[in-house]
């Protein structure tokens, strides 16, 4: 029976599907020329064999959710505490300290330092102001506040030396230099 | 299909589940999950300063070792306030690396060594000289964070 329908002769007469699968069903457009090479059909010969392949949509939605949930678990683990600076390229660290518990809740002062001035809470100020507003914040025990410092990796320390001075002044001893996380080359 | 009885055909139960809206939304899903999600991660490295080379207090300073970072990349280590007794280290220094930075290698093996000879000091003060890149700084106390000292300080050069 395959054989008798592989023999039969294609009817020129009809139109056919301008498509690269031959086919003998309800005709539109011309035969493609592609047809009966890609089939490997040869003088009528052989068995018609079908170019369809079956799109695999199980795999590719199991893909997918894998995907997402990487996504979302990825997500909820890598939240920054502090939004980096665009215009200053933070050095790399690999022993990176975690959060404390007497640091949830406590105030994040941003300071940005470059070689124009100082950006605290993203407005740009001198050294005296900022020693003002980091006074003004007033750091106690009960009421801490977490002077997270962002410079340049390229930048001069000496821009960081009088800061550290009016830290100490307005009675934040402690500091937290921010950088990004690396895997260290071992 | 002839069920087994014979009497009735069987209702056919099988059904195409459409997966297409299924696929649309997982696409959605991560196309907004792959532009939120954080790529970088930033972190913090937190110090404590240290001000002045003495008690301000009076009170007796507990063991230390002062790093002083060069400019070159070079690093000088020294010991401070070790109990009496204690053989201490004044003024090692650690050669800078071939591209002028700072030898992270020799670094770490210093601190191991003086971990080892001088377990009572568990103080470390990092003091960068003038002009001295801020990114060589934080190199030396990630050295020492890796190294799990207890007390990291920096003292600015006054």
């Amino acid at each position: 029976m395959a054989n008798t329908k592989a023999n039969k002769k294609v009817d020129h007469s009809m139109p056919r599907p301008a498509s690269f699968i031959p086919s003998n069903g309800p005709a539109i457009g011309l035969p493609s020329p592609l047809g009966t090479v890609m089939s490997g059909q040869k003088s009528g010969s052989r068995r018609k064999k079908s170019m369809d392949t079956p799109l695999l949509l199980t795999a590719l939605v199991d893909a997918f959710s894998i995907l997402v949930i990487f996504l979302l678990v990825q997500m909820g683990s890598g939240q920054n505490f502090f939004e980096a600076n665009d215009s200053i390229k933070l050095p790399q660290a690999s022993s990176v300290d975690v959060a404390s518990p007497s640091d949830k809740g406590a105030r994040i002062a941003n300071l940005v330092v470059t070689e124009r001035g100082y950006i605290l809470d993203e407005e740009v100020l001198n050294l005296r102001d900022v020693g003002a507003r980091l006074k003004a914040m007033g750091s106690t025990a009960e009421n801490p506040v977490r002077l997270v410092i962002q410079a340049d990796q390229a930048s001069n320390f000496d821009l960081m030396s009088p800061l550290l001075s009016l830290t100490a002044e307005v009675g934040i001893s402690k500091l937290e230099f921010a950088v990004e996380e690396a895997e260290r080359a071992m | 299909m002839v069920s087994a009885g014979g009497k009735k055909d069987k209702r056919d139960l099988d059904f195409d589940l459409n997966l297409i809206p299924a696929i649309d939304l997982l696409s959605v899903c991560i196309s907004f999950l792959l532009l939120t999600a954080v790529w970088v991660n930033l972190g913090s490295v937190k110090l404590n300063q240290a001000v002045g080379e003495t008690n301000a207090a009076g009170g007796v300073n507990p063991p230390s070792l002062w790093i002083e970072v060069a400019r070159t990349g070079s690093l000088t280590l020294s010991t401070r306030d070790l109990p009496n007794g204690t053989r201490g280290i004044e003024g090692s220094v650690l050669t800078a690396s071939r591209d002028g930075k700072i030898d992270r290698k020799k670094l770490d093996q210093a601190i191991e060594m003086i971990q080892q000879r001088i377990p009572s000091v568990e103080t470390v003060i990092v003091r960068p000289q003038s002009r001295v890149p801020y990114g060589e700084v934080i190199a030396v106390i990630d050295s020492l964070k890796a190294a799990k000292v207890k007390d990291v300080g920096i003292a600015p050069e006054s």
